[in-house]
């Protein structure tokens, strides 16, 4: 279970996040939505704990998040977290050395996530020279090196042409679907939200202003909160 | 224990492979450290001026090019680590800090070490110092005063590298705090390229060794809370 318990997060004066509550469970998808500056990414870092919460506390598997407790986290964010002058093996034979892999899985692990995300023949190539959809699959690659049990995805679907956005959309479904993980990500796209997801959260102001299932049927009700929640400063 | 070093010298690893790759850091500390020691040994002379304080002398522009050299180094090492989000990512892993942390120092020890011996080699050219005769009592000196200055160069580049202001804050922030390691640096090596024994410099390298050892402590402990965005 990955829990934020009254989640506050202030940037200077401005907060970024306000009391936020929002728990997640394994085997499960969180859509969150809202539009620029409203938090989204703030939240998953926390959740990351790569942000610390200036109020409350983020909880998974019901202790408070922990150094050892990041091994059980993937996180992709905007920065890709790759070394430009290495290539992607070496980026992730590097990250996975982090996360405590032992050298002799760490090949094998490599070698099945670039065949997943079609990044194989890539492999030997500097990031340098990738293109934004190939470091964005690269990145993906990072995040599940270590078969985190919590991941989390900020807008993961952006620079991928269709067909590694599907592979994406299939990864993420077999990790909630076969092996019960905690996946959350951020996305503009509602119809993205709607069909991945099994529940969407929307935020506003860094505030949750809506929070239900993926149930098409709510879509006007969570529109209506989409518009609500972007109105107000933060 | 075994995974702390693990993860150390993953790091080493790493951040030697990029040097290796782009000579980005080594290529621009040496070019610099020769340019300082040429200029200054047309200033004052091929002996470093004449007299009792040409040792001196020779000492001083030594460590003052090294100093100048590795501020343009980890500024870059660090630069690399602010563009590929390093830190986070090294903060996103259960790691020790204090593993990542001696990593990234050893790191730059081994490009200052290299900057080194470039410039020990200069400095028997160019102002006819005596270092091949005291070249193992040199390599002590250097060695313990290289750690040091490592040692808070990467503290304080790792701090100042998310500033705006970085290029002028690390070493606003790093020449103080290496006074003593800088003073003591030069006057072991006075000591040794003036044919003096281990008498005259003991107590110099002493200081430095504590030196080393306080900061590679404290910067051990601290290095956590500068990872953190």
């Amino acid at each position: 279970m990955l829990e934020a318990l009254g989640v506050s997060r202030r940037y200077g004066w401005r907060w970024a996040l306000k009391d936020l509550n929002l728990s997640v469970s394994p085997g499960e998808t969180l859509a969150l939505l809202g539009k620029n500056g409203s938090g989204k990414t703030t939240l998953l870092k926390t959740f990351a704990g790569l942000l610390m919460p200036t109020e409350g506390t983020v909880r998974v598997g019901g202790e408070p998040i922990s150094r050892e407790a990041k091994g059980g986290i993937g996180l992709l964010t905007h920065e890709p977290m790759l070394y430009a002058g290495l290539t992607i093996r070496e980026n992730l034979g590097y990250f996975a050395k982090l996360f405590g892999m032992e050298s002799g899985d760490i090949s094998g692990r490599v070698e099945l996530l670039a065949e997943t995300l079609g990044i194989t023949d890539r492999l030997a190539e500097p990031v340098r020279v990738l293109s934004q959809g190939l470091r964005q699959r690269a990145s993906l690659a990072r995040a599940l090196l270590h078969d985190p049990e919590v991941v989390l995805l900020d807008e993961p679907f952006s620079g991928l042409d269709p067909e590694a956005a599907g592979r994406l959309e299939s990864v993420v479904r077999a990790l909630c679907e076969h092996h019960a993980r905690i996946v959350v990500f951020t996305t503009h796209d509602l119809s993205k939200a709607f069909d991945m997801a099994g529940r969407i959260a929307v935020l506003g102001g860094g505030r949750l202003a809506y929070e239900g299932n993926a149930d098409n049927s709510k879509e006007e009700e969570l529109l209506a909160a989409f518009d609500e929640a972007s109105e107000g400063p933060a | 224990m075994r995974r702390f070093f693990y993860v150390l010298f993953a790091v080493v690893e790493k951040d030697l492979r990029l040097e290796w790759r782009t000579k980005e850091s080594l290529l621009v500390m040496v070019v610099f450290a020769l340019l300082v020691l040429t200029l200054f040994s047309f200033a004052f002379g091929p002996g470093g001026g004449s007299g009792e304080n040409a040792r001196a002398v020779q000492a001083g522009i030594l460590w003052i090019s090294f100093l100048f050299a590795c501020v343009i180094g980890l500024s870059r090492t660090m630069s690399v680590e602010r563009e590929s989000a390093g830190f986070s990512a090294m903060y996103l892993s259960p790691s020790d800090p204090s593993a990542l942390y001696l990593g990234k120092v050893v790191s730059v020890a081994v490009l200052m070490g290299i900057m080194e011996v470039v410039g020990f080699a200069v400095l028997a050219v160019l102002y006819q110092a005596n270092v091949w005769k005291s070249a193992g009592a040199l390599a002590i000196v250097a060695i313990s005063a290289t750690v040091g200055i490592a040692a808070a160069g990467t503290l304080f580049s790792a701090m100042s590298a998310r500033t705006r202001t970085r290029e002028v804050l690390l070493p606003v922030l790093m020449f103080p705090v290496l006074v003593p390691v800088l003073i003591a640096a030069v006057k072991a090596s006075e000591a040794h390229l003036g044919g003096g024994g281990w008498a005259d410099s003991r107590d110099w390298i002493r200081l430095m060794l504590v030196y080393d050892v306080v900061f590679l402590v404290a910067a051990s402990l601290v290095f956590e809370y500068i990872l953190e965005e």
